[in-house]
């Protein structure tokens, strides 16, 4: 797993916000490194910067300094629309509170990630389906986000960013809306369906046993990760 | 499809349901704004072509004048209608008398008219009640509309006609003898300075009341292409000296006629407010629109959205609604006035003022004409202004940075 080129591979991102105090510095030097199918888990309290360090990761936010590699690509190097085109079918995103575009279905939600990096196809068609289907959602394929529970809705997002099979998955919090019976389901799932496809996983996560479940388990604390 | 087109019809016709509440009154807002115009400008078209028409009945295409008397008309006609782009030339005379019925005088301009080809270049039997063409001779009258109702002159009644010439006598001392006449049919043209002010008489009589001789005033000339009658003027006026001149039905009208076209400029810049006014309803919806979906702006960014893309999901649905909202208006507006009539007869009964609507508008069914151009200009103006609408919301979703979206509570 070591020996192939990182699927993703930070050095030394550090990041501050100006805030009416004053500036804040959220990540002081974050090195991280995330081979093909592996999972890693990040816990830290709150206000660590677990998100701002996954926004990092995924070039969502520029950071002060460091380096970043996708898939051995100087990502910091590159353009904006360039970051922005490649993240589309290099990551998929799971969030805490799923956003589901509400005037589509669930199979137009999962699609809608596919549109996004091309055009659709039936084979894409039949993947949105066999996904929705795996994550136990054979009988909601029609139903629109209103008409579906937190559960179904995180189900539904966590097909949409498994549809354009993504080298990397990023989840932030995906239980912390969800009641214990209905987390442990998600994270099943979760940790499943990217060992089948052998996507990486970086998990942001408050709950220990969730993280004891991934390869490696990091610790951000004071700007800094720990092991 | 691309795929902030995809959005852009999602969020306005969403899965499930026919279309948005947001999507529902904006196209409801850009149509009855459409529908208005079309309707308005179509009736306006409407009547300018009625007007247009009868201005032209009653003038002719073109005149021939010189300012004096044109002793030798025939010359004239005949060179007119050797011309291919002539239809018909009838000479005429025109000039003022005093009129006077039971002691009540007028002086109305009385046009002395050839009746075996009048009819030729204007359809006189058209405006005429009470009498035709036929019926006028040498001892006989057609009196307007206007003039008969304010003089209280009706169909066999006899006027006194008095002309300039006899003022030449009345400083000989010569005894002052009217000619009397009957009147033999009351015209109506619909043109109210036409009908109140107009008498016609034959070219005969004419000649003999200003003893023009075989003289004429004018030549009237019908054209085969009645649109061809300012480039028929221009060349004539080209090839003959002076004082023969041409002189179009629009030249000799054209006070009425830009009237009309800025009265119908000022209603199309009037009702284009109710558009004007549902574009800001679009751009205030739209706006919250980016608002409340800040943070599905936010993952589309992470899913590998750009801020340009993102923009066209709000710009596109700006440019949606107008051309949604006007093809619904111009459906509205052709179904409305396909049943104008049935509306205004129904109405005029209800309201009792069918009658009326005759007597004062001269009109039983309400005129209507498309214009190609006014329907286009209204077209794009609607859908412009609704796209345009849809640009500062969508400045603002491209503005929005994922990360901000994505945190955004």
């Amino acid at each position: 797993m070591s020996e192939a080129t990182p699927i993703l591979s930070s050095l030394g991102l550090a990041k501050a916000f100006k805030g009416p105090d004053g500036v804040v510095r959220v990540l002081e030097s974050v090195d991280l490194t995330v081979a093909p199918g592996e999972s890693v888990s990040i816990r830290g309290e709150s206000g660590a910067g677990k998100t701002t360090l996954l926004y990092l990761i995924s070039a969502l936010e520029t950071p002060d300094r460091g380096e970043l590699h996708w898939d051995g690509v100087n990502v910091m190097k590159k353009s904006a629309s360039w970051r922005a085109r490649r993240r589309g079918d290099f990551m998929g995103f799971v969030f805490q509170a799923y956003y589901l575009i509400p005037e589509l279905n669930a199979l137009e939600n999962v699609l809608i990630a596919r549109r996004l990096v091309g055009k659709v196809t039936p084979a894409d068609r039949q993947r949105a389906t066999e996904l929705l289907e795996r994550v136990g959602l054979k009988e909601r394929l029609r139903h629109t986000g209103q008409q579906l529970s937190g559960g179904e809705r995180q189900r539904v997002a966590l097909a949409r960013a498994l549809i354009n099979r993504p080298r990397l998955i990023l989840a932030d919090e995906p239980t912390g809306n969800l009641d214990e019976h209905t987390g442990d389901e998600v994270m099943d799932l979760l940790l499943n369906l990217t060992n089948e496809e052998q996507t990486a996983l970086v998990l942001v996560t408050h709950n220990p046993t969730f993280a004891e479940r991934t390869h490696r388990h990091l610790f951000l604390k004071a700007g800094e990760m720990q092991v | 499809m691309p795929w902030y087109l995809y959005l852009a019809l999602k969020q306005l016709f969403p899965t499930g349901r026919w279309f948005s509440f947001f999507a529902f009154v904006s196209i409801v807002g850009v149509m009855l704004g459409v529908a208005v115009l079309v309707i308005v400008q179509s009736v306006m078209n409407g009547f300018g072509a009625e007007i247009r028409d009868k201005l032209v009945k009653t003038f002719g295409h073109v005149r021939i004048e010189t300012g004096q008397i044109i002793y030798d008309p025939e010359a004239l006609i005949e060179e007119l209608e050797a011309d291919p782009a002539v239809d018909v030339a009838n000479q005429f005379a025109e000039g003022m008398v005093l009129l006077q019925f039971e002691n009540r005088p007028s002086f109305p301009v009385v046009r002395g008219i050839d009746v075996n080809t009048e009819d030729q270049v204007i359809p006189i039997d058209d405006f005429v009640w009470g009498g035709t063409l036929d019926d006028l001779d040498d001892e006989r009258i057609f009196v307007g509309s206007g003039l008969a109702k304010s003089l209280g002159l009706g169909v066999g009644d006899h006027v006194e006609v008095y002309s300039p010439l006899m003022l030449e006598k009345l400083k000989a001392d010569e005894v002052l003898l009217p000619r009397e006449l009957e009147v033999a049919g009351i015209f109506e043209t619909g043109y109210g300075q036409i009908d109140g002010n107009t008498v016609v008489v034959t070219l005969r009589l004419m000649q003999e009341l200003y003893a023009l001789g075989d003289g004429v005033h004018g030549v009237m000339v019908n054209l085969k292409d009645e649109t061809a009658a300012e480039e028929f003027a221009h060349a004539y006026s080209q090839t003959h000296e002076r004082p023969l001149r041409a002189t179009t039905w629009l030249d000799a009208n054209q006070d009425l006629l830009f009237v009309l076209r800025l009265e119908k400029n000022v209603m199309f810049f009037i009702i284009i407010f109710i558009i004007l006014v549902a574009s800001f309803s679009i751009a205030n919806s739209l706006l919250t629109s980016v608002v409340r979906k800040t943070r599905e702006v936010g993952l589309l960014g992470a899913m590998g959205a750009l801020p340009r893309d993102i923009g066209w999901i709000f710009a596109l649905q700006g440019f949606i609604i107008g051309v949604v909202g006007t093809t619904a208006g111009m459906a509205f507006a052709f179904t409305a006035l396909a049943y104008r009539n049935e509306f205004v007869h129904t109405l005029a009964k209800w309201t009792e003022t069918e009658a009326a609507l005759v007597r004062f508008y001269q009109f039983v069914n309400l005129p209507v004409r498309y214009m190609p151009k006014d329907l286009i200009i209204i077209g794009l103006s609607a859908i412009v202004i609704s796209t345009l609408a849809g640009l500062l919301p969508a400045w603002r979703a491209a503005r929005l940075k994922p990360s901000d979206a994505l945190r955004n509570e």
